[in-house]
């Protein structure tokens, strides 16, 4: 095991022999999915820009062989695409939706990096962190966003997330991108993502609307004014708050705001 | 004059960080809002890279509950005839009273800054405890920006923040970026060194200079930026920056890598693959999942060894079995009886706080077949041995979720015993809320309130409810749960974080004799369970 001058204490700490856990390999490989995010791919011309980096390299500033998995899902939560590779070095991969044919108009993509084909691996799992870039070509719209750290699983229990804070400039419409964490077969297994989002406006007011259910791994895309036309009204320009209470539903939903030129996003 | 630091000295408090970046056309505004009930104060401060505060002293506000604090950076930095200005945001949040406890969880702060043609916004959360020098050896930073352009329109800002919670924090923190290109080829850049408060903002074609153009486009101008370091937590948010107008394109905060939280070698995790690949385990696995999260009812299949048996009938009478049994059959028979009907109480969106209560105990924890027995216990058996208890007389349990709570009182002498809650499938449980009871005055001889008291919206009022429909001299038992703000219900937020002290106060001089008075924080656990049984003095 080779290590760089500008190798961590902390992090060497993390690396150790690969003979003395064996199981841990194959939880990594069966039951994780990696970490979880969004993708664009539609009509009205976003692309999606995926940034996937061996972060791994650098804990022990060497070489640190890992491989890498991506999957984008449908709508429907089905397999849309998947693209695999390796590295070696402190190594960059940029997948572009627009390379990848089949995908649909939006859904979730999981991004899974695990360590391989060294004598020593991390002692604890580290989150495959990635980003992804939305943007329209030849435009300079552009949002940036940060996964969701952690793989997908079907808690089965209540999700409770408030986010404060948010405001919507006059002019712009909100859209708002949410997923289904549960990743069950969808054989006889219904449609289990739930979520009703309450909207506070800086009165104190409430406003709640419920979402239709999602299938395993599916996302859904709401037009929050057009879809439901009381909470422009409701939210105003003034800061107003969101709090998601549902079930199976990934953490954290995405929101999109525009005025046609300008484009905002941020996760909830 | 204060030093702004002497405001950092406060306990229950928490920072938020961001970036300033004020160039003509562009607007930079930061919006934050107090979502909890306490009157907060904010120490907002706008710092230079070397720590500086502009002007030399915060802004002060003070936010009641659910007021909004926006600002615009412009209007602030023009009252020092600052026209333009990069550095950091730095803004203290705690409570105005400091006996309160401090609720970070639901806290986010967004920094928005917008161009005519571009806008980018982030949302931060908060810090609780960051660089407390006490504890700085355990610290390590690792972060990275992945998505670094160097293209003729665009380029690449990514900033960092030396910030602390703490008054006395001193450090210099010193950091060596480096830039990667897609190939993994790689470049150290100068040392980026950041005094207390201070900040660094790297602009990836200036710091890095042309031997990062030249290993950027290599691989056509992209690549990575990456930080490691021992000893201080370092905020860091990165931009793809617009070369003519200065403006932002998109940002995002960088992601330290965390320990992943999705290995746990246990249960939920094979499930997880058994669901995702054998068909009818998602019928079974979210079965199992309850069992397993409701352990108490395996339990309740073996007949439990009571510490108060008068006779054998009792032992049976109060074996977990008998209770269980008697508590399943007879719901499944009312259940049937009903066509399966539960009733609920209709606030038809008048009170929202109580229809969160149904929906959360009712369906979203399914309590309507979990019997918390050892809960209940906890309170019984000291209940049981005080004298005078009075078992003949009406007993009224608050909020028993199922009829559990009572078989267990009946199997222990209890003969007179009626639970209200905001749902029901029986008859031993009415409809009624627990703020405007429906029972005359000096009704009851023993009132139990098991974990329910913390999700009244006004726990005064329910407190002055069950004073009036209890006899004098009657036997209150009550008990709550105190859990860290993470774990708290969002609706749950009633105070009483001052415990048994705080409840007996709300009583006031109808406190008569405390038999019980118990504080426990929970095995393993942050939170806390308190219990009191006393009496109540009316005349």
């Amino acid at each position: 095991m080779t290590q760089g001058k500008n190798a961590s204490p902390f992090f060497l700490q993390k690396l150790i022999p690969r003979n003395k856990k064996p199981l841990l390999p194959i939880y990594r490989n069966l039951l994780s999915m990696g970490s979880i995010g969004y993708y664009l791919h539609t009509e009205d011309g976003w692309r999606t820009r995926v940034y996937i980096y061996n972060h791994f390299a650098l804990l022990n500033d060497a070489p640190f062989q890992a491989a890498w998995e991506a999957r984008f899902f449908t709508r429907a939560g089905d397999v849309a695409a998947r693209r695999t590779g390796t590295f070696v070095n402190p190594e960059t991969v940029i997948l572009e939706t627009a390379d990848i044919p089949g995908l649909d108009q939006y859904g979730i993509i999981s991004v899974h990096i695990k360590d391989a084909k060294t004598d020593r691996m991390l002692h604890e799992l580290y989150s495959s962190v990635f980003f992804t870039e939305f943007f329209v070509p030849g435009t300079k719209k552009s949002i940036m966003a940060h996964c969701l750290s952690g793989s997908p699983k079907a808690s089965h229990c209540g999700m409770d997330h408030m986010s404060t804070s948010w405001t919507t400039p006059a002019g712009f419409r909100p859209t708002l991108y949410l997923g289904n964490s549960c990743r069950f077969q969808s054989f006889f297994h219904p449609a289990c993502g739930h979520a009703a989002v309450t909207f506070i406006n800086h009165r104190g007011e409430k406003k709640t609307i419920q979402l239709k259910p999602l299938p395993q791994l599916g996302c859904q895309k709401v037009d929050l004014f057009g879809q439901f036309p009381e909470i422009e009204p409701h939210v105003g320009s003034g800061p107003y708050s969101m709090h998601v209470l549902g079930k199976n539903i990934l953490h954290k939903p995405f929101m999109t705001q525009t005025n046609g030129t300008v484009v905002l996003g941020e996760h909830l | 004059m204060i030093n702004w630091r002497d405001y950092f000295q406060v306990k229950n408090k928490c920072i938020f960080s961001s970036h300033v970046h004020l160039v003509p056309g562009l607007e930079n505004t930061f919006t934050y809002v107090n979502d909890g009930k306490e009157r907060e104060r904010l120490v907002i401060l706008f710092l230079d890279s070397s720590g500086v505060a502009v002007g030399g002293e915060p802004i002060i506000l003070e936010l009641p509950g659910g007021a909004v604090m926006k600002l615009d950076a412009r209007a602030e930095l023009m009252k020092h005839g600052i026209k333009e200005f990069d550095g950091s945001f730095l803004v203290l949040v705690s409570n105005v009273d400091q006996n309160r406890p401090f609720d970070i969880s639901t806290k986010d702060h967004v920094t928005r800054w917008q161009g005519a043609e571009m806008a980018t916004e982030i949302v931060t959360a908060g810090h609780l405890n960051m660089n407390v020098p006490s504890q700085l050896s355990k610290k390590a930073f690792f972060m990275f920006c992945s998505s670094v352009i160097s293209s003729s329109d665009t380029t690449t800002r990514v900033t960092l923040f030396n910030h602390s919670t703490e008054s006395d924090y001193t450090d210099t923190a010193t950091v060596i970026p480096e830039l990667h290109n897609l190939h993994g080829e790689s470049l150290a850049g100068k040392p980026a060194v950041m005094p207390a408060f201070g900040s660094a903002i790297i602009d990836v074609d200036e710091w890095f200079g042309d031997a990062g153009k030249l290993l950027l486009a290599k691989t056509g101008g992209r690549g990575t930026l990456s930080v490691a370091h021992l000893g201080h937590t370092i905020g860091s948010l990165f931009f793809h920056m617009d070369r003519p107008t200065k403006a932002f394109k998109c940002g995002q905060h960088t992601q330290p890598v965390i320990p992943a939280v999705f290995f746990q070698p246990g249960y939920n995790y094979w499930a997880e693959w058994i669901g995702a690949h054998v068909p009818f385990a998602g019928q079974v696995i979210p079965a199992l999942s309850w069992l397993k999260h409701n352990r108490s009812a395996i339990r309740m299949f073996y007949p439990h060894h009571s510490n108060y048996v008068p006779s054998l009938g009792a032992y049976f009478r109060q074996s977990r079995f008998v209770v269980w049994g008697r508590m399943m059959l007879r719901a499944l028979y009312f259940l049937i009886k009903r066509k399966f009907k539960i009733d609920e109480m209709n606030f038809s969106g008048r009170n929202e706080h109580n229809e969160y209560v149904i929906q959360h105990n009712l369906w979203n924890s399914m309590k309507l077949f979990q019997f918390s027995r050892g809960r209940v216990e906890a309170l019984l058996y000291p209940l049981l041995s005080i004298p005078g208890v009075k078992k003949d007389g009406k007993t009224l349990c608050i909020g028993p979720k199922n009829e559990g709570e009572m078989l267990l009182l009946e199997a222990h002498g209890f003969r007179d015993v009626i639970g209200i809650d905001l749902f029901t499938y029986t008859p031993k449980i009415l409809l009624m809320d627990m703020h405007e009871m429906q029972f005359p005055n000096d009704t009851f001889d023993t009132i139990m309130s098991g974990a329910v008291i913390r999700y009244a919206y006004d726990v005064e009022r329910a407190v002055k409810e069950m004073i009036r429909v209890a006899t004098d001299g009657a036997l209150m038992i009550v008990s709550f749960g105190l859990f860290p703000p993470e774990e708290e219900l969002e609706f749950c937020k009633s105070p009483l974080y001052g415990g048994v002290k705080e409840l007996l106060n709300l009583f006031g001089g109808t406190v008569d004799h405390v038999y019980w008075w118990n504080e426990g924080l929970v095995p393993g656990k942050k939170s806390k369970i308190c219990s009191v049984i006393f009496r109540l003095k009316k005349k």
